[in-house]
């Protein structure tokens, strides 16, 4: 039971206990996109195409979004509480980011592939995108194309391909970040009357330095911040505006996997910690981000940092100095290579499996649904008729504290367990454990699960004093051994 | 009043002969109580109360400052959303100290959030908040209004959330299994669990959960003779790095709602907020000068306010440090003259009657945090 906790969502009736073979195998195989049609309906192996977006038709959606939300507010004709129908109305019907909600719940209770999805929801947390500005419309993408296809690669291009994707570039504001002393700045000095509006932004500097990568224990100063920011800006547009595109269009600069303006860029030679990174007349300074981005993955300091996090996710939060090391060790001789990182962690999940593991709500909410092979969510074609979840799930990710498509922090849901007891949490794992099991229609019974995972003494007792199902099943589904306490 | 330097020296050389007095937990028992707003991203303390008498300000932010403010003295104003904020100002029910921050200068919220939490100057040095520790002494509780228990109360027995679902058609925990779980013992699990076990008025499904209907709760709870002592309310959003706006928009919406807070405290409290003091913390202030993206970068020194209808002593304090480039802390950022840790410690003398140098000593375990309860709070 604790290792199919540990490293993927517990498992399916059909399913074998997992081996470090076989998580091996989960991790390096190409991701299935199951789901269902219909909530009683059985399981379908492809995600529709219909409801899988490219980059670009995501950026499209976001752009037409906001130019419509823009054409409401600016009729004069409509009086407000037309204007606030209108509004709610565009707000459902732009719902492309519903199905990715609803995607990662499928493939998470119907998907093959648990190990490899909860590495890639580990990542997807750690380059955390909160929902701001139209980023809700493009992190689907960073989640099944950037990060689905980096945790096979190295870390250095997994952070470089997070760094310049319109979902980060807009989160943590570079999109607004434009040199003092680039073709713009310059322009803007000039003509003072136009009030052209440049400056450094340095958000995603401070936190590509400080949660992305090194961490403070790098004791980067504020100079390394400022001279990052310097490197960043001219990286990305503000990708929902209408007017902004059709500007691009005209220059031929419609490239979303290089979304780089070379007169928005801060020009001359930056330093970050200790390394000077130049521009030559004739470069755009383009370059400086990769080469930037390749130091601060091979920093010690990441190493130690990333290594700690993986620890503390899938190990143990206060993890042994040789899990550590061994995890460390793994990434210096690979170079930054997930796969064999990744490899090591699992190894080193197997050594440690006598010692319990908290997970998150998350994990634990779609571990029962797997284990008892029970769905609360609604199929793809049931999205916005369903009376419990409207929309794609996003109220029952709220409830239990982890929507990834929230306004949050960027430092991403907290790795540490006591953020995630409290009498509230405790009150909505009850109250998702009771709907699992009377609207979920689990087909398996808890005292068939005990017997199946062999579980406990303590656990045996505990649920005996249930007096139906649905209380026996709330009892096991929120014992000790099954929240990992 | 504008606390000149030489004074404030003077104040916090005061509060050090305090060390040989008898430390008693409870100096004078009182039955005080402390609601925390906690404003979460770096709270713009120039933009919310605008130094207008210092005329750097214009050239550093001229967008940023409000055209309709709200005038406090010849060298302060009001950002206008803080409305009721002002009434209380001019009734002498609130207090505003500037150029205050924790004792924390590099910038990163995480960091910056935890110090602001844990009371402690170290990032993640121990697992427990000011607020927990300062409960723990005094043998009380406190209610958090979130899904999750913030570090600031951790550290004492009781403490419980109030965070009402929104799960249409699905049932309250029932109270027996609640207990059947608590009785498992495994840490800290089962002791939450042991709180949905008896919580009597469990039916707050669907209950309203913004900021304001939070307070309210808060407020009834705390009104209880055997009610939490104190409180903790998050508002978020106030990492405004872009589109930061002056007299409407993003900064002025999330300030207008701080106001709120403090006003239905006020209503709900009744004759309890005569012994209640509502203080916020945020993490650090702002850049002085707006950036290239209408907004501000993070900061050093901020502002905390104070309301509570026991009274205080002054509309604003501070020992203005000054906005011209020399005066600025790595000349971006304003200075913080004032050790945040002083307002707090001198809010849990006032409220809990607790000693400030037990406070000093087994809250914020730092003993050189000057007293400043006399500053702030008029003497009984």
């Amino acid at each position: 039971m604790n290792i199919s906790l540990r490293l993927g969502y517990g498992l399916k009736p059909n399913e074998d206990a997992l081996t470090i073979t076989s998580a091996l195998t989960q991790l390096n195989s190409s991701t299935r996109q199951i789901g269902v049609r219909s909530r009683s309906g059985a399981p379908i192996e492809k995600w529709p195409e219909e409801l899988t977006y490219t980059l670009e038709e995501r950026v499209k959606e976001a752009r037409l979004f906001r130019s419509t939300r823009e054409q409401i507010r600016r009729n004069q004709n409509l009086n407000v509480e037309q204007k606030t129908t209108l509004l709610r109305r565009l707000r459902r019907k732009s719902n492309l980011w519903h199905f990715d909600q609803l995607r990662f719940a499928h493939q998470a209770i119907f998907g093959d592939d648990p190990v490899r999805q909860r590495f890639m929801t580990f990542w997807w947390n750690h380059f955390s995108v909160g929902n701001t500005k139209g980023t809700s419309f493009y992190t689907g993408d960073l989640y099944w194309n950037v990060i689905g296809n980096g945790i096979q690669g190295t870390f250095t291009d997994l952070l470089y391909n997070v760094t310049k994707h319109p979902a980060m570039l807009t989160y943590l504001d570079n999109v607004y970040s434009v040199g003092e002393n680039s073709d713009k700045g310059v322009r803007a000095k000039l003509n003072p009357d136009r009030k052209i509006r440049v400056g450094l932004n340095d958000n995603l500097a401070r936190e590509l330095l400080e949660l992305h990568s090194v961490s403070t224990s790098a004791n980067y100063t504020e100079a390394d911040v400022k001279n990052t920011a310097k490197i960043l800006s001219g990286w990305g547009w503000i990708f929902n505006s209408e007017r902004v595109w059709k500007r691009l269009v005209q220059l031929g600069l419609t490239d979303l996997s290089e979304p780089f303006i070379d007169w928005h860029h801060e020009p001359g030679d930056k330093v970050v910690l200790g390394r000077t990174y130049s521009t030559s007349i004739l470069s755009s300074g383009q370059e400086n981000l990769r080469e930037l981005i390749q130091d601060l993955a091979r920093n010690k300091h990441t190493i130690r940092h990333l290594s700690k996090k993986l620890c503390f996710h899938f190990i143990n939060e206060d993890p042994s100095n040789e899990d550590i090391e061994s995890i460390e060790s793994a990434w210096q001789d690979s170079n930054g290579d997930l796969g064999t990182v990744h490899q090591v962690v699992i190894e080193r999940a197997f050594k440690s499996n006598n010692q319990p593991k908290f997970q998150w709500p998350i994990t634990w909410m779609f571990s029962i649904l797997r284990t008892f092979n029970a769905n609360i969510f609604p199929g793809w074609e049931e999205l916005g008729e369903d009376p419990f979840f409207d929309p794609g799930g996003s109220r029952v990710y709220r409830e239990i504290g982890q929507n990834f498509w929230s306004k949050r922090q960027p430092d991403g849901f907290s790795l540490n367990q006591e953020d995630w007891i409290s009498s509230e949490h405790m009150e909505r794992r009850m109250r998702i454990s009771n709907l699992a099991s009377s609207y979920g229609s689990p087909s398996i019974s808890s005292n068939e699960i005990i017997s199946k995972f062999e579980m406990t003494q303590q656990t045996r007792k505990l649920v005996s004093k249930g007096r139906n199902e649905t209380e026996k099943f709330t009892l096991l589904t929120c014992s000790p051994e099954f929240m990992g306490a | 009043m504008v606390v000149d330097r030489r004074y404030f020296l003077a104040s916090a050389l005061g509060s050090l002969t305090l060390a040989g007095w008898p430390r008693a937990a409870f100096s004078d028992v009182k039955s005080g109580k402390i609601l925390v707003i906690v404003l979460e991203g770096g709270m713009d303390g120039l933009a919310a109360v605008p130094p207008v008498g210092d005329a750097a300000l214009f050239d550093q932010r001229r967008e940023l400052v409000p055209k309709n403010l709200l005038e406090i003295d010849k060298y302060f104003a009001l950002n206008p959303a803080l409305y009721n904020f002002n009434k209380f100002l001019k009734a002498g029910m609130a207090s505003i100290v500037h150029a205050t921050n924790m004792p924390y200068r590099k910038r990163s919220h995480f960091e910056g959030q935890n110090i602001m939490e844990s009371g402690i100057s170290t990032p993640f040095a121990v697992k427990t908040g000011w607020l927990g520790r300062a409960l723990d002494l005094l043998g009380l509780s406190g209610e958090a209004l979130s899904l999750d228990l913030p570090l600031l109360l951790r550290g004492n027995r009781g403490t419980n959330t109030y965070y009402p679902a929104k799960l249409k058609k699905t049932f309250d925990p029932d109270p027996i299994i609640a207990r059947y779980l608590a009785d498992v013992r495994f840490g800290k699990v089962s002791k939450t669990f042991q709180s949905l076990s008896y919580k009597k008025n469990a039916n707050n499904l669907g209950a309203r959960r913004d900021p304001i209907s939070l307070a309210k709760h808060a407020a009834s709870e705390m009104r209880k003779a055997a009610g939490p002592k104190a409180a903790v309310v998050r508002v978020k959003r106030f990492d405004t790095h872009a589109n930061q706006g002056a007299d409407s928009g993003l900064f002025f919406s999330q300030l207008r709602l701080v106001d709120k807070i403090f006003e239905t405290l006020q209503v709900s409290l009744e004759e309890d907020w005569k012994n209640t003091i509502v203080v916020t913390l945020t993490e650090f202030g702002r850049t002085v000068a707006m950036n290239g993206s209408l907004g501000t970068d993070h900061g050093y020194g901020s502002v905390g306010l104070l309301a509570g209808g026991s009274g205080f002593n002054d509309r604003v304090l501070t020992d203005w440090p000054g906005l011209k480039k020399a005066d600025l802390h790595e000349g971006r950022d304003l200075m913080a003259t004032l050790d945040y840790r002083s307002v707090l410690s001198a809010c849990l003398e006032k409220s809990f009657g607790l000693s400030h140098d037990l406070i000093t000593e087994k809250v914020f375990r730092d003993p050189m945090i000057p007293r400043f309860t006399d500053t702030i709070f008029p003497r009984t």
